[in-house]
C-alpha cells in the first residue's frame, strides 16, 4: 500500500472517530467499557456461537443453494416452478416473518425442538435463496459456447461439467458468495428472537439488566461482527481483482 | 479424401438452410465460399458433426455416417478437428492444458505423453514459451494457432475451421494462414469456410461456392475462379474483386 493511500485511510479513520465521538458527546453518551468487563465470558461465547451459526449455516445455504439452482434449469417443470417459487417467497419476505413462520408453526408441527437446529436451517433456507441466484447467474454467465467446443473435442456430458463449467464457475462466483456469506453473519443476529444466544441476544440480555451498559454493549456488538464481516469482505475484494486479472 | 453427400437438409424451425444437398466430392484441401448466412457455416458444423442435420448423410472415405442420430455422431467427431472463428479455448485453462485435455480425457493419453505430444507441435509451431499462458493474455493470433494445434494434436482424419481468421487483423490473420498454409503443405486434408480469396487461392486445390441452400458450384480452385459458371458466383467474385 502507498503512503499516501495509508495517509488517506488515516484522515478517514479520524474523520470517522471525530464524528461519532461529537456526536455521543452532543448526546450525552458516556462509552465506560469497564462495565462490560463482569460480562466477557458472556459476549465470548454469544460470540462463538455467532460463529458456530453462521458457519454451519454457510455450509448448508450453499449446499441447498446449489440444489435450487440446478433445479431451476431441470426440464421438470414441477423442480423449476418449485425452485422459483422458493426464491421468490424468501427474497419477497423479511427474514423476521420467516424465523417466526418456520420456528413456530412449521417447527412445531413437525417436531423441530432444538433451537439452534431450527435456526441454522431457517438462516439456510434464507439464505439459499440468494446463493443460487448467485450460481444461477454464473452459469449463465459461462458462453453457451464453450458447451459445443466441449462436444467438438469429444467430452460427454459430466466431463463437460466437471472439467470446463465448474471449475470457471467457482472463480467467477466465489466474490459474490464470500459477500452473501458476511450476510450470513449479519443475519445470524435475528436469530435472537427465537432466543438463541448468540451475540445480539447476550447483548440483549446484559442491557436488559444493566442498563448503564446500552450503548457500550452494542458498540461492542458492532466491532464483533465487524471482526469477523470485515476479513471477508476483503477476501472477496481481493479474489474479485485476482478474478478480474485472469480473464 | 473422398467426401460423399446423401439428400443433406438443415432447417431451423421454418427456415431452410441447406435443401437436399447431394454430391461426391475429392480432393485434400477445400475452401469453402460464399454470401454470409446461406449456409457455409452450417455446412461445415454437419460435417463436423456437431449440429445434427434434419435429414440425410454423409461418409468420409466410403464410411457413412447418419447425420440425424447424435449416437454416431459422437464417435465420428473423435475422428475430427474443429476450429472455431474466435474464442475457441477454455479461458480457465493454459495452452498447454487446452491443447492436452482432449488426448487426455477423451482419446485416454497419459498426461507425461500429452504433455510431450503437444510441446513438440507448440515448438514446431513458434508456441513453446507461450504454453502457460491462460487465452487471455495470448493475442488473438496466438490463440487461433493454439485452437489449432489442438485440433490437430488428435491426429484427426480431417481438420474443419469455420472461418479462423474473420477475427483477426490482417497481420495476425496472416500467422494463422501462413500456419494453415504449413498444415496442408504436409498433407493435412483439410475443409476451411473463409472469406479470404487470396488464401484460397494459394493453399486450398479446390473450392466449394454455397449459396442459395445448395452447393452452387464446385471445382480446381484457380479454374472455378478464373471462370465461375453460376451466376450467383460471379457476381459474388464480382464484388470482391471490385473492393
Amino acid at each position: 500500500m502507498s503512503a499516501k493511500k495509508i495517509l488517506s485511510w488515516l484522515l478517514v479513520a479520524i474523520a470517522l472517530f471525530l464524528f461519532f465521538g461529537l456526536s455521543a458527546q452532543k448526546a450525552a453518551v458516556n462509552f465506560d467499557f469497564t462495565r462490560l468487563i463482569d460480562y466477557r465470558v458472556r459476549f465470548y461465547q454469544g460470540f462463538i456461537m455467532t460463529i458456530q451459526i453462521s458457519v454451519f449455516a454457510m455450509v448448508l445455504s450453499l449446499l441447498i443453494g446449489s440444489i435450487i439452482a440446478i433445479a431451476r434449469r431441470s426440464n421438470w417443470f414441477f423442480f423449476k416452478d418449485l425452485s422459483s417459487a422458493y426464491v421468490e417467497i424468501i427474497r419477497g419476505t423479511p427474514l423476521l416473518v420467516q424465523i417466526i413462520f418456520f420456528y413456530y408453526i412449521i417447527g412445531t408441527a413437525w417436531g423441530v425442538s432444538n433451537r439452534i437446529v431450527a435456526g441454522v436451517m431457517i438462516l439456510s433456507i434464507f439464505e439459499a435463496a440468494y446463493i443460487s441466484e448467485i450460481i444461477r447467474g454464473g452459469i449463465n454467465s459461462i458462453e453457451s459456447k464453450q458447451n459445443e467446443i466441449a462436444k467438438a473435442i469429444g467430452l460427454n456430458r459430466w466431463q463437460t461439467i466437471r472439467l470446463i463449467i465448474i471449475p470457471q464457475l467457482i472463480v467467477r462466483i466465489i466474490p459474490a458468495i464470500a459477500g452473501q456469506f458476511a450476510s450470513v453473519i449479519k443475519d445470524s443476529s435475528l436469530l435472537s428472537t427465537i432466543a438463541i444466544i448468540e451475540l445480539m441476544q447476550v447483548t440483549k440480555e446484559i442491557t436488559a439488566t444493566n442498563y448503564a451498559t446500552y450503548f457500550t454493549s452494542y458498540l461492542v456488538l458492532a466491532v464483533l461482527y465487524l471482526m469477523l464481516t470485515f476479513p471477508i469482505s476483503m477476501l472477496s475484494r481481493y479474489l474479485e481483482r485476482k478474478n478480474q486479472y485472469e480473464t | 479424401m473422398k467426401l460423399e453427400i446423401l439428400d443433406l437438409s438443415k432447417h431451423f424451425d421454418s427456415q431452410v438452410v441447406l435443401e437436399n444437398v447431394s454430391g461426391v466430392y475429392e480432393f485434400s484441401s477445400l475452401a469453402i465460399i460464399g454470401p454470409s448466412g446461406k449456409g457455409k457455416s452450417t455446412l461445415l458444423r454437419i460435417l463436423g458433426g456437431l449440429l445434427p442435420a434434419t435429414s440425410g448423410s454423409f461418409a468420409i472415405d466410403g464410411e457413412w455416417v447418419d447425420a440425424k442420430s447424435e449416437k454416431q455422431l459422437r464417435e465420428y467427431r473423435k475422428k475430427i478437428g474443429f476450429v472455431f472463428q474466435s474464442q475457441g479455448l477454455f479461458p480457465h485453462l493454459s495452452a498447454l492444458k487446452n491443447i492436452t485435455l482432449p488426448l487426455v480425457q477423451t482419446f485416454r493419453m497419459s498426461e507425461k505423453d500429452a504433455n510431450e505430444k503437444a510441446e513438440v507441435l507448440l515448438k514446431r509451431f513458434g508456441l513453446f514459451e507461450e504454453r502457460h499462458k491462460v487465452p487471455a493474455q495470448l493475442s488473438g493470433g496466438q490463440q487461433q494457432r493454439i485452437a489449432i494445434i489442438r485440433a490437430v494434436a488428435i491426429e484427426p482424419t480431417l481438420l474443419l475451421l469455420d472461418e479462423p481468421t474473420s477475427a483477426l487483423d490482417p497481420e495476425l490473420s496472416a500467422e494463422v494462414l501462413l500456419m494453415l498454409k504449413e498444415l496442408i503443405d504436409a498433407k493435412m486434408q483439410v475443409i476451411i469456410v473463409t472469406h479470404h480469396l487470396p488464401f484460397a487461392k494459394a493453399a486450398c486445390e479446390h473450392v466449394m461456392y454455397v449459396d442459395d441452400q445448395h452447393i452452387a458450384e464446385y471445382g480446381i480452385t484457380h479454374e472455378v475462379l478464373q471462370h465461375p459458371t453460376h451466376p450467383n458466383l460471379q457476381r459474388f467474385l464480382s464484388k470482391i474483386l471490385d473492393i
